[in-house]
């Protein structure tokens, strides 16, 4: 789904992250990155991301960019943890393969995992 | 044999085969290459077999550009030269080192590596390593505990260096030098003119002098300066009394591109995970014989058009809190006594064990400087006690530089991240590809080189590709100032190298030359 295409969704979705305030949900928790450094700094991290490219200032957007599912009716995107992680992990990986990288704030990150971090500050915002 | 100036009578006059300016390293591992050969070898020193105060001021500069070390301390001048305080760090040029490079204005030295790799395979024991081996396949055979990173091997490859113990070259060398019936050693014999025929294509003499007023006129058939980058620079700036730009200086190329390695810590590496790195281990003064260090390959450096460079890991719970450039010591003495208060200290931890289990690290660059003709020597309008012009070192550094530092750790960043097993942070100064500026805690290694670069063409170089200074025949240059491009790897090994080639190609012209009679009896009339 393109950024665009998820943008354009007029329903408000909800999701069953909400609730969770962030850190729990398996999309806006970088991992490696998250035993390495602090949420606070996860945070910043994500901030810098959302000003470096405001058009995904979103968190619907955002989850979008990170799942490779549709959200079913309920607009729930995937509610298996262990898979999601395991998926995103594979796309940090390819992300790194293919120089799909950024330095936000001086880190070397995949462009997933700085998603992760925007998608962390937009949830505890 | 040793003779020490001082005692000399004034005006004196020596004759020899060669004269080898400078004992350092340059210097000195000449000198060994002639003992017993049957020629008479003069080696001129300018100190004596200590580190002295008015010796070392000899050597004051200033600094006029991208701040440096004290110019008086960085460089010892005395028997042995700069291995008194030398770390003992060695490793090789690499191939790409050698090439002419697009992106590297200047770059392309007039031979190659598998030039050089024959007087690698002899350096090794002058600075007495372990072996001439300097592949990791050799090294990790010879201890299962080296593992290597996770890395892919096209874009990020491990580097060795060995470790000299390091030799003192002054203490270590002294007796052999001295016992050597051809070799006439002489301290206290600084030289302060070099004087060529009528026609300026040969050297007909060095005059020397020291602080007892001595003076001493040195005959011989073949010279050669090996005095380190900046004096060696210095001395054909200052021998201007028959050309005002001074020798080998007709296309203003002496004392420019001064080179240094740009060393700094530029990023910091965390892992979620300890790793086994005793590979990597951190340098243990004395005690460390081998370690990698992470380093950009050639078809890295050719894609992204990048200089080369070494990434050394360093625990951050071992990292020092001060830059070497803000703990330098303005004396050179206590440069010595430095390396000295570490070797007690080593031996006092020498039976700490070490965990080599680390996962937060500091990365240090080791980075090859471009070639950079503003970056220079130039002599001043102030002069020694022995009226010798100083010098003043304007080190100007450019965007390839910083360009090739950020992006290597950008690179190095990607590869860990495909590995899975950590993520690099830049420092500060790097993160803004627009900005210009470099860390105050930049420094250097004391590596100086490239002021009598080598080049075939005279336009492009001082010394040609047996460093032979253009236009003289008989004048050659010994160590790091013929580097064309610095390289990443430190120069010691190298600079002996290439000297001890130096030795050979004298060796061939001398049993190819007639024997010619010199005239020794001039004396010191033009220097009363």
């Amino acid at each position: 789904m393109t950024t665009a295409g998820v943008a354009a969704l007029a329903v408000p979705i909800l999701h069953r992250w909400d609730e969770l305030s962030g850190w729990g949900s398996p999309f806006a928790q970088p991992q490696l990155l998250s035993l390495i450094t602090s949420r606070r700094n996860i945070r910043l991290l994500g901030k810098a991301y959302v000003q470096h490219f405001p058009n995904e200032s979103n968190y619907n957007v955002l989850f979008g960019l990170l799942s490779d599912k549709q959200p079913n009716s309920k607009g729930i995107y995937e509610s298996d943890t262990d898979l999601i992680r395991s998926r995103l992990k594979t796309k940090i990986t390819a992300d790194f393969k293919n120089e799909k990288t950024m330095v936000l704030e001086g880190w070397v990150l995949s462009i997933t995992e700085a998603r992760q971090c925007a998608l962390y500050y937009l949830l505890q915002s | 044999m040793h003779i020490d100036s001082r005692t000399l009578d004034n005006t004196s006059s020596i004759t020899g085969d060669i004269c080898i300016i400078g004992a350092g390293a340059a210097g000195i591992s000449m000198a060994l290459e002639w003992i017993d050969a049957p020629y008479k070898v003069i080696l001129l020193e300018g100190g004596g077999f200590e580190v002295e105060s008015r010796m070392q001021d000899l050597y004051r500069g200033k600094n006029i550009g991208q701040r440096y070390y004290p110019l008086h301390s960085s460089r010892l001048h005395y028997f042995g030269g700069t291995t008194g305080h030398w770390a003992g760090y060695c490793s090789l040029l690499d191939p790409i080192d050698f090439e002419k490079r697009r992106w590297v204005p200047h770059s392309g030295w007039p031979l190659s590596l598998a030039d050089l790799t024959p007087y690698y395979n002899r350096a090794w024991e002058i600075v007495q390593l372990e072996s001439h081996r300097f592949d990791l396949e050799y090294w990790l055979k010879k201890d299962p505990d080296l593992i290597t990173l996770p890395l892919e091997d096209k874009k990020i490859w491990n580097k060795i260096l060995q470790f000299s113990p390091p030799t003192r070259f002054g203490n270590h060398y002294r007796d052999a030098i001295k016992e050597a019936k051809n070799i006439h050693l002489y301290t206290y014999a600084n030289v302060v003119d070099i004087v060529a025929d009528e026609s300026v294509a040969k050297i007909n003499k060095v005059v020397t002098k020291n602080f007892e007023g001595k003076r001493l006129e040195v005959h011989a058939r073949h010279f050669v300066l090996a005095c380190g980058a900046i004096q060696n620079a210095r001395m054909l700036l200052a021998s201007r009394s028959q050309l005002p730009y001074g020798l080998g200086n007709e296309n203003d190329l002496v004392g420019r591109y001064f080179m240094e390695h740009l060393e700094v810590t530029a990023a910091d590496l965390l892992l979620p995970d300890d790793h086994s790195m005793k590979l990597y281990r951190t340098w243990v003064y004395g005690e460390t014989k081998v370690r990698a260090e992470l380093a950009i390959t050639a078809e890295s450096q050719k894609q992204h058009e990048l200089l080369n460079g070494t990434m050394a890991l360093t625990p951050k719970e071992q990292a020092s809190t001060i830059a070497s450039i803000d703990s330098f010591p303005e004396d050179a003495e206590a440069t010595v006594k430095m390396w000295e208060e570490v070797e007690k200290q080593f031996r006092r931890a020498k039976h700490k064990e070490e965990k080599f289990r680390y996962s937060e690290f500091e990365l240090f660059t080791r980075m090859e400087q471009s070639p950079n003709p503003l970056s220079r020597i130039q002599l001043t309008h102030e002069s020694d006690e022995l009226g010798v012009p100083l010098v003043s070192l304007d080190w100007k550094l450019n965007s390839l530089d910083k360009k090739s530092i950020r992006k290597s750790f950008e690179l190095l960043g990607q590869e860990m991240g495909k590995a899975g097993i950590g993520r690099i942070h830049l420092r500060e100064w790097l993160r803004d590809p627009g900005n210009e500026e470099w860390s105050s805690e930049l420094g250097g290694g004391w590596h100086h080189m490239g002021t009598t670069r080598m080049a075939n063409d005279p336009k492009e170089g001082v010394v040609d590709a047996d460093c032979k200074i253009h236009g003289l025949d008989n004048l050659f240059v010994a160590g790091s100032s013929c580097f064309t491009t610095s390289g990443s790897a430190n120069p010691t090994l190298s600079l002996i190298a290439l000297s001890l080639r130096l030795s050979d190609h004298l060796k061939t012209r001398l049993s190819a030359e007639p024997i010619i009679s010199l005239n020794v009896n001039q004396t010191l009339e033009n220097y009363a």
